[in-house]
């Protein structure tokens, strides 16, 4: 027991030691919207929030939905908690990992050995220091857990021990939805070393196939290639990506110094691995085939999306890979030393430049998040602009929209700013955050806005300058793009509209605008909703006219509530003078009561793009 | 137990960094600092006038631009009477060149048109333009540049990408000579 518990204190140790700033990680990208779960439970009840699918059909009510609403509901926007959680359930997993390989094999060390490999591998570099990557770490705590409850109930015959493998099966649903692999890694348990036992294997396979089914009927049609599965010859191609990747020692998007060595790292280390498995099969040690079947069946529900190859997705399979090494390397230290010294150091490495990077990147919002919070604070009720965001802050930041999370925080890019940052469509577009010129420019004027430059690590209110500039670049000109919801841009309204709500404005029958015209712009766009009438209007038309001239006519079907439309702008359209939008909606509504207004449709966004 | 200790501990040390680290938090309010005249793009501090279309620093000097890129900058306190000189550092990688044999830079100052530049060289390149003085006139000037091709995002990276700059800026006096050697 006390060897069992050193090897454990070892593995904890250099767990904290290679990931140690992955426990001081802040929020980055997609935790941010997690954080806001909160509010939206409000709004949609929270059976809702636990369980309406994502993006991707995905349904993780434990490793995302109840880790944030619950540590954010305890501690509020503070990573550190969730940190916590994460490392203890790493040190969970080394622990299972340990028992598993020791309870299976009986070879002493193999356990410790198994749980160190795994740590090394540079895959779990984004898992140890990315909150919203914990799905990663509690998933193989539950498939550990199952399979250390069927050893156990392999070798006993214990009820108890069944029930725990049964629990811990189902609760993985609640982590990851590739816990429907578990019964393949159970078969491979049961048939290698207990045969006989065999008979309880078909419930397993049919609750992980009817949730599969289930999961691929809830998720949504894919619009982006980014997780389109693809069954064709890109699979090998995808694989064998995966297969080298699994040294943790390369990576398609890694950019290495003296990349021959690095090259020839990577062959030892892959040596060392075909050289174990074929001494193990040699020897006709079971474990080995254990490992592979682990490693395949956790990796090939992956193995379909070639255009999102991440490492990450290899945290989980290269447990498979330690654990059978983890016998080899115990049993034949002497010969593993080199292929292991360079995976270690190798791997171990691109793991901590790993969580590095997140680590910084992550320091860079948290410096933004808290600096723009000390803004509002010091201008009470303006509109905070951001000029010079860099596209790494942009994208690890603001896409999520975190400033949201604060009531009453106004933050926009300033004009232009969303040009200074890579093209992502599939997670968002920078221009939604964007204020235009002049409305910038009238806010400024009007001492309702502030303007902060992040450049160079601190926030710097830089609003004197920008002023000056602001009045230079968007003298009198009229915006091509009018949000409904700011006041700012009322300016740019002609008759037929009411006051502004939450975020946008009721037009009547018939509406009026004026906007500008840059060299650039070809379409009209339209966006807008026919708010809670719930189809009593039945069909609805919306006709738009530029300068007069009619450039679109759309029907929104009685079940649908909302517009998002474009349409060409007329040949030769002066673009020297204002652009005059009107909208016309048949029919109309009217409210009840004396004096109701007539309304169209509530728009958010008329532009010109 | 041992298990319980360990979390715990791990817990005050944490909490311990975290308070460190919160002091990385800064704002800094600034009210009389001016625009410069000409900006090293790498400058966190002249990131400001980088008004549209510069992406993040690279290796500390430059940044590659998009397909149309502005700078603010203020005119030179001293203008001759044939105008300020426009200058821009930049540079045309090869692998610009593979994929875009040539294109054609215009470049806008305060909206007036300037001479546009041919680029269908790769190399390091210096583009100067006469502003004439009624370009001149407030404490801002806005300089527009647009590439009528260039790189698509997706073609190298998720970047549209167009020049690498190092630097731009308006000068009003000529550098001044060198001193001429001394007779040996």
């Amino acid at each position: 027991m006390r060897e069992r518990l050193a090897g454990f204190a070892l593995a904890c140790a250099v767990c904290l030691w290679l990931y140690w700033p992955g426990l001081m990680t802040w929020f980055a990208m997609d935790d941010f919207a997690w954080l806001g779960l909160r509010q939206a439970a409000g709004d949609a009840g929270w059976l809702a929030v636990l369980f309406s699918p994502k993006a991707q059909g995905t349904v993780r009510p434990l490793s995302e939905r109840l880790y944030f609403l619950g540590l954010e509901g305890l501690f509020g926007i503070e990573a550190l908690p969730f940190r916590i959680v994460a490392f203890a359930t790493q040190l969970l997993n080394l622990w299972l990992v340990m028992r598993l390989v020791d309870r299976v094999t009986g070879v002493r060390a193999a356990g410790v050995v198994a749980a160190l490999l795994w740590l090394a591998n540079s895959a779990l570099g984004l898992a140890m220091s990315w909150t919203s990557a914990y799905n990663q770490i509690l998933w193989p705590c539950f498939l550990l857990a199952a399979c250390n409850a069927r050893w156990t109930w392999l070798e006993s015959g214990s009820r108890r021990a069944r029930w725990a493998e049964w629990a811990f099966f189902l609760l993985g649903f609640g982590a990851l939805e590739l816990q429907v692999v578990y019964p393949v890694i159970a078969a491979a348990l049961t048939l290698l070393y207990r045969r006989e036992r065999w008979r309880d294997l078909p419930p397993l396979f049919a609750v992980a196939g009817a949730y599969a089914v289930f999961n691929r009927a809830m998720a949504p049609a894919q619009t982006s290639t980014v997780y389109t599965l693809y069954w064709d010859g890109s699979l090998f191609a995808t694989f064998g990506t995966y297969l080298r990747m699994a040294t943790g020692l390369w990576r398609p998007e890694l950019t290495r110094e003296y990349a021959e060595w690095w090259t020839a790292a990577e062959w030892l280390a892959a040596a060392g691995v075909v050289a174990g498995l074929g001494w193990m099969a040699w020897r006709r040690e079971k474990w080995g085939l254990f490992g592979v079947v682990w490693f395949l069946a956790t990796l090939g529900p992956i193995v379909p999306l070639k255009n999102h190859i991440s490492d990450y997705y290899l945290t989980v399979p290269a447990i498979g890979l330690a654990m059978a090494m983890g016998v080899v390397v115990a049993r034949r230290p002497v010969w593993a030393l080199a292929p292991v010294v360079a995976y270690a150091i190798g791997s171990g490495y691109w793991a901590r430049q790993t969580v590095n990077y997140n680590y910084a990147r992550a320091e860079q919002g948290r410096a933004l998040f808290g600096g723009v919070q000390e803004a509002m604070r010091l201008h009470p009720g303006n509109l905070i602009l951001l000029t010079a965001v860099s596209s790494e802050q942009y994208w690890g930041v603001m896409n999520d929209n975190p400033f949201r999370l604060v009531p009453g925080l106004k933050v926009y890019l300033a004009p232009g700013g969303e040009e200074n940052s890579e093209k992502h469509p599939e997670l968002g577009d920078p221009g939604r955050f964007v204020l235009p010129g002049p409305a910038a420019r009238a806010a400024l004027e009007a001492g309702q806005a502030v303007v902060y430059s992040p450049a160079g690590g601190k926030l710097r209110n830089v609003t004197g300058l920008w002023l000056g500039i602001a009045k230079q670049r968007w003298g009198d000109e009229l915006s091509p793009l009018v949000d409904m919801g700011q006041p700012l841009m009322a300016g740019q309204l002609d008759k037929g509209w009411h006051p502004i709500e939450q975020g946008f404005r009721w037009s009547e029958g018939r509406a009026s605008l004026r906007l500008g015209a840059t060299a650039e712009v070809r379409s009209l766009t339209l966006d807008g909703f026919r708010g809670g009438e719930a189809g009593a209007r039945g069909e609805v038309t919306i006709v738009a006219a530029v300068n007069g001239v009619d450039v679109g006519r759309w029907v929104m079907p009685k079940d649908d509530s909302s517009l998002a439309v474009t349409a060409a702008l007329p040949e030769g359209l002066d673009r020297a003078k204002p652009v005059r939008v009107e909208v016309r909606i048949t029919p109309v509504l009217r409210e009840p009561g004396p004096g109701g207004r007539e309304l169209g449709l509530a728009f958010g966004k008329i532009g010109l793009r | 137990m041992r298990r319980l200790t360990l979390v715990l501990a791990l817990a005050v040390v944490t909490l311990a960094g975290c308070k460190k680290s919160k002091k990385d938090v800064q704002y800094v309010e600034e009210g009389g600092s001016q625009l410069s005249s000409a900006v090293n793009v790498a400058d966190p501090k002249a990131a400001i006038q980088l008004l549209r279309g510069f992406h993040d620093v690279e290796n500390g000097a430059w940044r590659w631009t998009g397909p149309k890129f502005a700078v603010a900058l203020r005119p030179p306190k001293e203008v001759p009477a044939e105008g300020a000189k426009l200058f821009m550092e930049y540079a045309v990688p090869d692998l610009f060149i593979q994929k875009v044999p040539s294109t054609t830079l215009t470049i806008f100052v305060n909206g007036k048109a300037l001479d546009s530049e041919a680029i269908s060289k790769a190399g390091s390149f210096k583009l100067e333009r006469t502003v004439s003085t009624d370009l001149l006139k407030g404490d801002v000037v806005t300089v527009d540049f647009a590439l009528d091709k260039f790189l698509a995002a997706g073609s190298v990276d998720q970047r549209e990408l167009g020049l690498i700059v190092s630097a731009v800026g308006l000068r009003g006096t000529p550098p001044p000579a060198a001193p001429a050697a001394p007779a040996k």
